[in-house]
């Protein structure tokens, strides 16, 4: 139901937001890939052409696949949390009817939480010596962690923090989903004799596939590239246990001068993000725009 | 029949006990900050930390005699403001063509705008930064502002587009019958009736700009010094740990920004999705 | 309908308007009051000594320069006594602090981006190799060489510690002055040494004997440690002090050689009595960890000491001790670590920026520093005894011993010292994973050397 517009007026609306992004995106993309075919070896001034030896050294390194296994549980951990628990809660509150409103104010609040604010704040409370969280634990006899200090314990603590702030974004998707389902399907069930489980089971998650499918995608992206809670919980650390290719690539191009490493694991991460973008969003806006 | 009701409560009760729980271990960190904030100096440092204590207002009062917290705020501020009416000057445009006007390649923009919300900044943040080095807009309000403009564009357009979208056509049609152009119809009639849909994307705009940290680090750096650079960097490195300095001016960033966000939670989700959930 | 819809939403957005008004007006009434600390202009005294340099100091007169400290217990020293120099020279100094996180990573961004706009600026020595190489900061020897801008026998630059000397040409060129003199020295808690018998460490295995001593007595953790942010500090004095090096002057790789592989498993081994979560533990939590009374003992850094002995930080003012740096199978050789003031490359005043640089690290300027608390690089300094009296005896004796034999961070060949933030972080990661057991300290060194030896290459 589109009107047509007079003979050129659409560039008037399009043209100021495309050459903005011109400009700002697709040139900087245009001219790293230029830039990545440099060393700085000997200095950023003097730039010397190395062609496509940064990919060559880059893709071949350890510490490129090392960090590809780190954003994968991360991403992969994140997502499964903050789309689980999200699903769980949003079926819950589905199934409450009063003081529905407090639960939404509440529950929403960490979504204006600045991550960096985020971060520092369970640095805080996972501190193992004097932090909250560890001195709780004891206090009713369980056993305390290193939390994010740990080798072993990082990983699970960043993927934690990165799901408390996140998982109201699921959540309030998938509610609204629910919201909009269709009644009689319910109704039927009930007067068959089919418990909650069995309808959540065989109608709601059926019914909320679609949307279900967008929350991941959108987490999948966020967490894919996140690096706030990242940078300011451990830098990557202990050792190498949380370094992700985000925070290499931002480590070597801003702590140690070598762009070029960060550059090419830039462009990595764009083809990765563009394919399954594309993918899921085509599917995607197949299904939820109609 | 009255076995059946006592069953029904209980599960209500049941069903409000964990929402409860669920609130209360959504909320706790925020309220440890919180607690934080107001804890004397040797209270921050005790081991085991104390979850009694008498509540003290120095910390907040240390935080807003700092200069650079005050800078930082108003640095926040100028950059959020400016990135929000870049952002809606730009994409609303946009938007209402995507969304009311029929022409070659309207899928494509979107898509394209899409993609602007999907990549990390670290894939243009190095050229950008020599970019910025030429032309003089490292470490300004101008620079920042524009980088941030980036991060929302896609948003504002997608928003506005569903924000136009659900406009009924009519008005618009009977402005242009009237003699309007597409332009003068769009800013006479469309814009005032999306007005709700502006507030909220420019909230949005606001809030991804004030929380917004890695081209806020790596674009600027002395002259302005937005408020998630300033509290990452502020109170480390200086001979011990200022637990309850950083725990009031975090208080302090975020609270604007919770009354924001309870204040826009529908179109939050809606501006989340992309327009793609109402 | 509609219409009343419009302005219904027109009242909605005063409504909004107002507020973001208010916000505005309360912000600005905030920014207002904030800079309301302003000082007035005071008259200050020249210390007489500054005219025995026979140098014009009012040569730059009227010029003001840009000049940015890091935070530190040197800068808070300093920063009182910059009036002096304004009365001295007439010239302006615009003084701005920043945050040890922003001096490395916003400030090398904005030198690379040519943005940074400080005269003067706070700078850590082993930023050399790279700062010389991009040509961030300015050559200083011309200045230091000029008699109409320095009086070589009144400066004395020949007066530094040879190892503050030599910090000043780490890089390509010489670029930096040094500001203070730090080392490592044990720090420790009286009363608790007191209550268990321990006699005070001078090997590092009685150190260890003594760590492991007081965890088991369940007074206090042992002892505290870096093992997170720059644990590669107070690192490189255990390695020495084991007969290892990281690098030599010709960029052969040390690091997983006998001697500092033995240092790793020192270092492993004090963990185990450090508090529970050293991988995130910098210099904030060592000493956070001994003013909150959970740790007994430390070989870091000697600035943090009269921090521990402020009332209103510390809960254990009076029961601090300092002695010398242990001493280990290679001897006792201590990490020093010497701050340093830097020229900006792009500055528009040299002429001024060089005065501050020469008064900032000039022998009266130094001595009024070291009386308030900050070591300086002065050897003659360190004779006065006014300077030993403002110290406590066994810590000015502590310092005195370790700085005999202290050394700073090698240089390495021409590779090594340019990529040096790069190998540091590298050691701080392999550290991490010997101490948390995830690799044993030969097979993190030996890994970390590969790791070397593809950056260095």
């Amino acid at each position: 139901m589109k009107m047509k517009a007079e003979k050129g007026t659409v560039f008037i609306f399009v043209l100021p937001t495309l050459i903005f992004l011109l400009l700002i995106f697709v040139y900087p993309l245009f001219f790293g890939v230029y830039l990545s075919l440099h060393s700085t070896r000997e200095g950023l001034r003097l730039l010397s052409f190395v062609g496509l030896r940064n990919y060559a050294t880059v893709l071949t390194s350890e510490l490129f696949w090392w960090g590809v296994r780190n954003t994968v549980i991360y991403t992969v951990g994140t997502v499964g949390l903050t789309v689980g628990l999200g699903l769980a809660i949003a079926v819950l509150l589905n199934r409450i009817k009063s003081a529905v409103w407090l639960y939404r104010a509440l529950l929403i609040l960490p979504l204006g939480v600045s991550p960096v604010v985020t971060g520092m704040t369970w640095q805080m409370m996972f501190d193992p010596l004097s932090g909250i969280i560890n001195h709780l634990l004891s206090l009713v006899g369980l056993p305390t962690s290193l939390w994010h200090t740990g080798f072993r314990t990082a990983m699970a603590s960043v993927i934690i923090i990165e799901s408390w702030q996140w998982i109201p974004f699921p959540l309030f998707v998938i509610y609204a989903g629910l919201q909009m389902m269709p009644q009689e399907p319910f109704e039927a069930a009930t007067i068959d004799g089919a418990t909650a489980f069995q309808q959540i089971r065989y109608i709601t998650l059926p019914l909320i596939a679609p949307i279900l499918g967008l929350a991941t995608t959108l987490r999948f992206i966020g967490a894919f590239r996140s690096f706030d809670i990242l940078y300011v919980v451990t830098k990557g650390g202990p050792g190498r246990a949380t370094d992700t290719l985000i925070l290499q690539a931002f480590m070597e191009s801003f702590s140690y001068y070598r762009f070029e490493y960060g550059l090419v694991v830039g462009k990595t991460m764009l083809v990765v993000t563009l394919i399954v973008s594309i993918i899921l969003v085509n599917k995607l806006t197949r299904q939820v725009g109609s | 029949m009255n076995r059946y009701i006592a069953q029904k409560q209980i599960t209500e009760i049941a069903k409000h006990a964990a929402m409860i729980v669920i609130c209360l271990v959504t909320l706790f960190p925020i309220l440890w900050i919180l607690a934080q904030s107001l804890k004397g100096y040797f209270d921050t440092i005790a081991v085991p930390p104390r979850i009694f204590f008498t509540p003290v207002l120095d910390n907040f009062r240390h935080v807003l005699q700092r200069r650079g917290f005050l800078q930082a705020l108003s640095d926040s501020l100028i950059v959020a403001l400016g990135s929000s009416m870049l952002g809606l000057f730009l994409g609303t445009p946009c938007g209402y063509a995507l969304a009311r006007i029929r022409f070659r390649g309207s899928d494509t923009v979107g898509f394209f705008l899409l993609i602007t919300r999907m990549v990390s900044p670290i894939v243009i943040i190095i050229p950008l930064n020599r970019l910025f080095a030429v032309f003089g807009l490292m470490d300004s309000h101008t620079g920042l502002i524009l980088a941030h403009t980036f991060i929302n564009i896609g948003l504002v357009v997608w928003m506005m587009r569903g924000y136009f979208g659900d406009i009924p056509e009519s008005l618009e049609e009977a402005a242009r019958i009237d003699g309007c152009s597409t332009v003068t119809a769009f800013w006479r009639v469309a814009l005032p009736t999306a007005a709700p849909g502006l507030a909220a994307s420019g909230i949005f705009c606001f809030l991804f700009s004030w929380n917004e940290f890695m081209f806020a680090l790596t674009l600027t750096s002395r002259a302005v010094h937005t408020s998630p650079v300033f509290i990452s960097s502020e109170f480390i490195g200086y001979l011990a740990v200022e637990w309850g300095l950083l725990s009031a001016s975090g208080m302090l960033i975020v609270l604007p920004m919770l009354i924001f966000v309870v204040a826009i939670q529908k179109n939050l989700i809606r501006g989340l999705t992309m327009g793609a959930v109402k | 309908m509609v219409k009343t819809n419009i302005l219904k939403k027109g009242c909605v957005m005063k409504r909004k308007q107002l507020i973001v008004a208010g916000v505005l007006l309360v912000l600005i009434a905030g920014l207002a009051f904030g800079r309301g600390e302003r000082d007035t202009a005071v008259e200050v005294d020249v210390p007489p000594e500054f005219a025995g340099a026979n140098i014009d100091w009012r040569q730059f007169e009227g010029e003001s320069i840009d000049v940015m400290f890091g935070r530190h217990p040197w800068e808070e020293t300093i920063t009182p006594l910059i009036p002096q120099f304004e009365a001295l020279t007439g010239i302006r100094v615009n003084l701005r602090r920043v945050p040890h996180d922003v001096m490395m990573v916003e400030v090398p961004a904005a030198m690379a981006a040519g943005t940074l706009t400080d005269d003067v600026m706070m700078a850590r020595y082993y930023d050399a190799g790279r700062h010389t190489l991009e040509g961030w900061t300015a050559e200083i020897s011309g200045f230091l060489n000029d008699p109409s801008l320095t009086d070589p026998n009144w400066y004395n630059f020949n007066d530094f510690f040879p190892g503050a000397r030599q910090i000043t040409d780490w890089g390509a060129y010489q670029d930096r002055l040094p500001i203070t003199a730090e080392a490592s020295v044990l720090i420790y808690r009286k009363d608790i040494y007191q209550e268990l018998g321990i006699q005070v460490p001078t090997t590092f295995d009685e150190l260890l004997d003594a760590a492991r001593r007081i965890s088991e007595s369940g007074k206090a953790f042992g002892i505290t440690a870096r093992g997170g942010p720059a644990n590669w500090m107070p690192f490189y004095g255990m390695v020495r002090s084991h007969g290892g090096e990281w690098v030599d002057e010709n960029d052969v790789i040390k690091i997983n050689t006998p001697g500092s592989v033995a240092a790793v498993e020192t270092l492993v081994e004090l963990a185990r009595y450090a508090p529970p979560g050293i991988t995130a533990y910098g210099w904030d939590q060592i000493n956070t960890a001994m003013m909150n009374g959970s740790a007994a003992q430390f070989i870091d850094a000697s600035v943090i000491y009269p921090r521990l002995q402020d009332p209103e930080r510390s809960t254990v003012v009076g029961k601090i001790g300092a002695a010398p740096y242990p001493i280990g199978p290679g001897g006792r050789v201590s990490n020093a670590h010497f701050w340093s003031i830097a020229m900006n490359a792009r500055t528009q005043k040299p002429g001024p920026s060089w005065l501050f640089m020469q008064w900032a690290t000039s022998p009266p300027v130094q001595k009024q520093v070291a009386i308030k608390g900050i070591l300086p690089p002065r050897a003659s300094i360190w004779d006065d005894p006014e300077f030993a009296a403002a110290y406590s005896p066994d810590f000015i004796d502590a310092m005195n011993v370790t700085m005999e034999t202290a050394v700073s961070l090698p240089p390495g060949g021409e590779r090594a010292g340019v990529e040096f933030i790069s190998l540091l972080d590298t050691l701080t990661r392999a550290l991490q994973e010997a101490i948390e057991g995830e690799k044993t300290p030969q097979q993190a060194m030996d890994d970390l050397a590969r790791v070397w030896a593809d950056i260095i290459r």
